[in-house]
């Protein structure tokens, strides 16, 4: 069984800093990946594309054990984010 | 030289340079095929590429540590590369899968190696939720990795299958030995797609 990890896109700040503060506190799981822009040519493939591109990184990364926790964390504080997966 | 050095002019000799430099990188002919795990591996720019029977350290500044993977579909033709967005099918499996998309409207196997790739990724947005959205979350992501799983285990097998066929009888192929034995076709993505689906594809898909 691979590795599995996800990582929170987003250009919400207060997103960004709370889990900032849950990696510096030493939180199971955490961790920062580059986030890097999806390509032109897979934006215009993909189709679906519907919103907003983030270009800046490093964007939080977390295991895929977390998946449930994390989520539930991002929607009981009404932050914003797209979860996704990356390649481990 | 090269079949193009002649071409340069003399102020042009930081190409011939470069291009000199270009041909003592190895190539991608030089991976071989490991039998007993399925996996291409050997030496690249990047570093040496392992398998799983033999896995190497991650190479700075790649997302995957890896130039290139046998096709997961078909076993023939090559796939990958060291960024996330790539393919783990090559492009004949592709065209099929392409084919496959706009006859169903569906996405029939998972050939982006990242989840965006295979249309999924989950937006968490400000605003009430609720338990049945998280399920539905995880249920997703689950899906995907399941498929993915059941992708990686099909292309395995066809690598042993392939092999089995030509009787190898050693560990190691070089992949422009595998690639002679078994050539990259649009009819051998066809087929692995109706084995691995076990149906006929339709004559739409077969030939759009």
């Amino acid at each position: 069984m691979s590795t599995r990890h996800f990582v929170l896109w987003t250009t919400d700040t207060r997103t960004l800093l709370a889990s900032r503060h849950a990696y510096r506190r030493g939180e199971a799981g955490w961790r920062f990946d580059q986030a890097g822009q999806v390509p032109d040519e897979l934006v215009e493939e993909l189709g679906w594309w519907d919103w907003q591109t983030p270009i800046n990184g490093p964007f939080p990364a977390f295991s895929a054990d977390r998946l449930p926790q994390i989520l539930g964390w991002l929607q009981s504080n009404d932050y914003t984010a797209l979860v996704v997966e990356e390649p481990a | 030289m090269s079949d193009y050095d002649d071409l340069l002019t003399d102020d042009q000799g930081w190409l011939r340079s470069f291009s000199a430099s270009l041909r003592i990188l190895p190539k991608i002919e030089q991976l071989t095929v490991h039998l007993p795990c399925g996996s291409l591996r050997g030496g690249t720019f990047y570093g040496p590429q392992g398998c799983p029977c033999a896995p190497t350290e991650p190479w700075p500044g790649c997302d995957v540590s890896r130039i290139t993977d046998l096709c997961q579909v078909c076993a023939r033709g090559t796939a990958g590369s060291v960024t996330r967005w790539s393919y783990l099918g090559c492009l004949h499996c592709r065209a099929v899968e392409h084919a496959l998309q706009a006859w169903l409207g569906i996405r029939v196997l998972p050939l982006g190696r990242h989840s965006l790739m295979n249309g999924v990724g989950r937006r968490v947005a400000s605003g009430p939720s609720t338990d049945a959205d998280t399920d539905a979350f995880c249920q997703s992501f689950n899906a995907l990795g399941l498929s993915w799983s059941r992708l990686r285990e099909w292309g395995d097998a066809e690598v042993q299958r392939l092999a089995s066929v030509a009787a190898f009888d050693v560990e190691e192929v070089p992949l422009d030995q595998w690639q002679r034995a078994f050539p990259v076709s649009a009819p051998a993505s066809v087929d692995a797609y109706e084995r691995f689906l076990q149906t006929k594809l339709p004559t739409q898909v077969v030939a759009p």
